[in-house]
């Protein structure tokens, strides 16, 4: 649950919603407190204004009204002039005098006469001073000329003398324009001060400004340029002062808000950048959470990493304390040893995994170790496990330090070799296995370098077999037959020493150090061989008892073939002797019969002649050939006899050819069944000597009678029986059928030769056989 | 050599060579036998009946057929159809004794080992000869008998072949679906036709033959 919350919040954090959420949120509050504010100062400033034309126009009034009343007071003072007298002048000196006490505005009174020249006046004076408007000034004039045609008071217009001075012109009697008028001269400064309450002052920045919005009290001596009306006009209030057209009109203003607005400004400009700050710390603030995030997850999967490489390690860990207490075990190590980590932890020597056959070993290497004598390939070692299953482990020790160089502990590794020692003991088996099977191997094994054909390995059954010389170690082994540049191949030879025959077998394979070595294999095959030319010898017998048979069958319908005319011979002698018994005698009958018998007896002659010739149909054939040539077929035929008996057979042919006329076949199967007797003669004769031929086969020419003579003479025991040799059915073989020679005598004198026997050379016997070849002359004649 | 005589014996002489034959035929003749030369079995198969000879002298190397295989085949004909096969002798050239024995088996009287003596070849005909005359008159009454059956209806050879089996009438009456009187009737008739009394004679007479002949 913990977790599904923690992912939860991981994922909020990860999103960009709750952010974006934020600013929002924040954005929209701002944008009310900015739009409340801007409506209360509005609504502020609205009841200041409204407040502001209340009390202008309330102070507008209470001026106008002291105006009134002056003017008011002087008309009626200016009215009492009419009756001149000095008396009268004086008590409106004093009349004015008090009023100008009472109204410091005032600050001249002068009663004009009709040709508008003073007659007197307050203050009094010689000469008119500075600060007062001159009587001529044109405005007085223009005020005064309107105040007669009018007959009221008129107000001049405003005159700019070091103080705006405002100009009341009063008629001294209305119906008679003659009479003068009466000046009073209003400082508008001190009239705007001696009427403008303290309060109002405090309050408002008031002004008087003319028709051309000139300002002209407070009079501070300079000109003010007139400020841009759409820049005031709403920030003060005006109104018309003074009678109708005098341009007048004042002009209050609040107290310059100047600092307000900066205050708004910089309030705004704070509340904008505080926003912005905020943005940016929450974008900040993001970023680190993220940040941290990322960090967390890499920790816990550091952690994890850790802890799964912890669980999968194979190698047991531990670790003891100073003094020889354990105080860590991996999980391997429980595993190993079978026992769990709360049992281990805070064990001390003697421990439970150590076996009791093997105590002291355990107690000195626990010693050893905590004594610091921990040797690098560390030490072999017996435990058991929980179970009591011994096993051999090798452990490793290092002391345990932390900072400073002192060691905190000791940290062990176990390894556990138990299996590796088994694999060791069952290598060390199967190569004794090996080696037995080599040395019981029937065959010679011998493996050599192949650069200079150095022994490196060979079985006990070679040493048995083959002698080697007593520097055994640097001597070639040469094989008949196989030279030592041979790397691959098979042959089979006969030791000369043993007479046994051995099969070698060749091939390069690569040795233990990875070069290619020749590996010899030498297998003993006598018994094969023996065997292979038993089962040849049995086959020929086969092949020698179906001629037989052939024979029979032969036989057979000969005998059929003469039975007839036998069988009907004896009928008719029959029947002759018959008829002779018989009185008186049927000679016609008996002739009959004997002619007939002889009849029969001509018939069985003429069968056997047919059959003779049936049998010489084949040797009609007859050819040129090289005499030489048709020794081949002979020699290959008889080859794998001659090589069963170890024999060998020689011939001398004369190099140039030797042309006869005759079967090639026949002469080859004459020249076939004479070597092969010979060959025949000498295996069951003496036992050859090396180096000499069993049977010899020569060829002579005599080029004087145009023949030639071929010999062959063997090294047997000669003939025992020589008037019988050429009869059919005479042998000296026990499985021979006595025809051979006689064949080859038929052949021979078919061809017009002769073949005959004599006593050997060498020992045994010689058959001749000559026949005619072609003269060297013929032979032109026929290339011709 | 037509037959002339004949009390004299009349032997089929079958051998591919002509001079064996016509010597054969000489030997005959001194003892005035009557004889008749094939050269190969086949011409003895188309032409000649068998039962017109006394015996048969076959060689048993001819072409076509052997002279076993002739003699197999006529023994196989003359089980078809009710022939008589005279005693038959072998001439081989080169005998041996399997031959002999398969021929002998098939019913061969004797066999001879060319060159024969002409005593052993007349000593061995005789006793041919001698064996025919005994069996010649059992086959002739045998296929009198089979004539008589082949002249029975349908109807009648049934009722006949249940008397022979030994069912009374009543029996065989219900085994045929007829009435006794009719087996009965049925039963005088082929004792008219075969003219003989009684059912057991007929019984008797009928012993011998053959199953196969009933069929045909």
């Amino acid at each position: 649950m913990q977790h599904v919350t923690h992912n939860l919040s991981q994922k909020l954090i990860q999103s960009r919603w709750p952010w974006l959420a934020a600013s929002l949120i924040l954005t929209v509050s701002l944008f009310v407190s900015t739009t409340l504010g801007w409506l209360w100062y509005t609504d502020q400033r609205d009841s200041a204004a409204r407040e502001l034309s209340l009390d202008l126009l309330w102070l507008e009034q209470n001026v106008f009204e002291a105006l009134s009343d002056n003017e008011r007071m002087l008309q009626n003072w200016a009215h009492d002039l009419q009756q001149s007298g000095a008396g009268k002048n004086a008590e409106f000196v004093s009349l004015v005098n008090g009023l100008m006490n009472e109204n410091p505005a005032l600050i001249a009174i002068d009663v004009l006469d009709k040709n508008g020249r003073r007659r007197f006046g307050l203050p009094n004076y010689s000469e008119r001073p500075k600060r007062l408007p001159p009587i001529s000034d044109p405005l007085i004039t223009d005020a005064i000329q309107r105040c007669l045609a009018q007959k009221k008071p008129v107000y001049s217009r405003v005159i700019e003398q070091y103080a705006p001075l405002w100009v009341l012109v009063v008629p001294i009697a209305d119906d008679a324009p003659g009479q003068g008028v009466v000046l009073a001269t209003y400082d508008l400064d001190q009239l705007m001060s001696a009427q403008v309450p303290w309060w109002f002052v405090q309050r408002y920045d008031l002004s008087l400004i003319d028709r051309d919005n000139k300002q002209l009290s407070p009079h501070d001596g300079t000109v003010s340029e007139p400020e841009p009306a759409a820049n005031q006009s709403d920030e003060f209030h005006k109104l018309n002062f003074g009678p109708d057209g005098s341009g007048l009109s004042l002009r209050a203003r609040a107290h310059p808000s100047g600092h307000s607005e900066k205050l708004l400004i910089t309030l705004s400009a704070a509340i904008l950048g505080c926003t912005l700050l905020i943005f940016w710390l929450l974008r900040l603030l993001q970023r680190w959470l993220r940040e941290r995030l990322a960090a967390q997850q890499a920790l816990s999967h550091e952690l994890r990493f850790r802890e799964a490489m912890e669980q999968s390690l194979v190698t047991g860990l531990l670790a003891f304390d100073i003094h020889g207490t354990i105080i860590y075990v991996n999980p391997a190590l429980c595993s190993m040893l079978g026992f769990s980590e709360q049992i281990l932890i805070g064990c001390k020597a003697p421990f439970p995994f150590w076996p009791e056959q093997h105590l002291l070993d355990c107690i000195a290497a626990h010693a050893a170790m905590l004594a610091g004598d921990n040797p690098e390939q560390g030490r072999r070692l017996y435990l058991i496990d929980s179970r009591g299953t011994e096993l051999s482990v090798r452990l490793f020790a290092s002391p345990l330090v932390s900072g400073d160089s002192n060691p905190k502990g000791w940290m062990v590794s176990l390894y556990d070799t138990t299996e590796l020692q088994k694999e060791r003991e069952a290598l060390a088996s199967s190569r004794e296995q090996l080696y037995a099977v080599l040395s019981g191997l029937d065959a010679a094994v011998y493996v050599s370098q192949i650069s200079d054909g150095k022994l490196l390995f060979r079985n006990r059954r070679h040493t048995d077999l083959f002698n080697l010389d007593a520097q055994a170690d640097c001597c070639l082994l040469s094989w008949p037959g196989l030279s030592h540049d041979t790397h691959r191949g098979s042959i089979e030879f006969q030791d000369r020493q043993t007479g046994s025959w051995y099969h070698l077998e060749r091939r390069t394979i690569l040795w233990v150090d990875s070069s290619p070595v020749l590996l010899d294999i030498a297998t003993d095959i006598s018994a094969s061989r023996k065997a292979a030319n038993t089962a040849r010898e049995r086959d020929e017998l086969l092949q020698h008892t179906a001629r037989l048979a052939n024979l029979a069958e032969f036989a057979t319908g000969i005998a059929h073939e003469l039975n007839q005319p036998l069988a009907a011979i004896s009928n008719y002698s029959a029947v002759a002797s018959a008829y002779l018994d018989v009185t008186p005698q049927d000679t016609e009958k008996i002739r009959q019969a004997v002619a007939l018998m002889s009849e029969e007896s001509q018939r069985a002659g003429k069968i056997i002649q047919s059959m003779r010739s049936f049998i010489q149909k084949r040797a009609i054939r007859h050819d040129l050939h090289n005499l030489g040539d048709l020794m081949k077929v002979p020699l290959q035929l008889l080859a794998p006899l001659a090589q069963r008996q170890n024999k060998t057979i020689g011939f001398d042919v004369p190099d140039h050819a030797i042309l006869v006329e005759c079967d090639a076949v026949m002469i080859e199967q004459v020249l076939f069944n004479l070597i092969r007797n010979g060959l025949e003669a000498v295996a069951t004769g003496k036992k050859q000597t090396e180096l000499v031929d069993a049977v010899q086969v020569k060829m002579q020419r005599d080029p004087e009678i145009n023949s030639v003579t071929v010999s062959v003479t063997d090294r047997g025991r000669g003939i025992q029986d020589p008037e019988k040799l050429f009869q059919p059915f005479y042998t000296t073989k026990p499985e021979g059928m006595g025809l051979g020679l006689a064949i080859c005598r038929t052949v021979i004198e078919s061809h017009g030769g002769r073949l005959w026997a004599e006593a050997g050379s060498l020992g045994g016997a010689c058959f001749k056989f000559r026949l005619s070849c072609i003269s060297k002359k013929d032979e032109s004649k026929n290339n011709e | 050599m037509s037959k002339t005589d004949p009390t004299m014996p009349h032997i089929a002489i079958i051998d591919d060579d002509a001079g064996v034959r016509h010597s054969t035929g000489m030997l005959l003749e001194t003892r005035n036998w009557t004889y008749a030369e094939f050269e190969r079995a086949t011409d003895f198969l188309e032409t000649a009946v068998p039962a017109d000879f006394n015996c048969l002298l076959i060689d048993v190397r001819i072409p076509d057929m052997s002279g076993l295989e002739l003699f197999d085949e006529l023994n196989r004909r003359a089980k078809k159809e009710p022939r008589y096969i005279p005693p038959a002798l072998f001439f081989t050239g080169h005998g041996d004794i399997p031959m002999a024995v398969k021929a002998l088996r098939q019913g061969a009287c004797d066999f001879l080992e060319k060159p024969v003596n002409h005593r052993t070849l007349i000593d061995a005909l005789t006793r041919a000869i001698s064996v025919d005359n005994a069996s010649r008159p059992i086959y002739q009454s045998q296929s009198q008998l089979l004539e008589v059956i082949a002249s029975l209806t349908a109807r009648e050879r049934e009722v006949l072949t249940e008397i022979v089996s030994g069912y009374l009438s009543k029996q065989i009456g219900s085994h045929l679906n007829i009435s006794t009187k009719t087996v009965e009737a049925h039963r005088l008739r082929i004792c008219q036709k075969f003219n003989i009394r009684t059912s057991m004679e007929l019984a008797a007479r009928l012993r011998d033959i053959s199953p196969e002949w009933w069929e045909n």
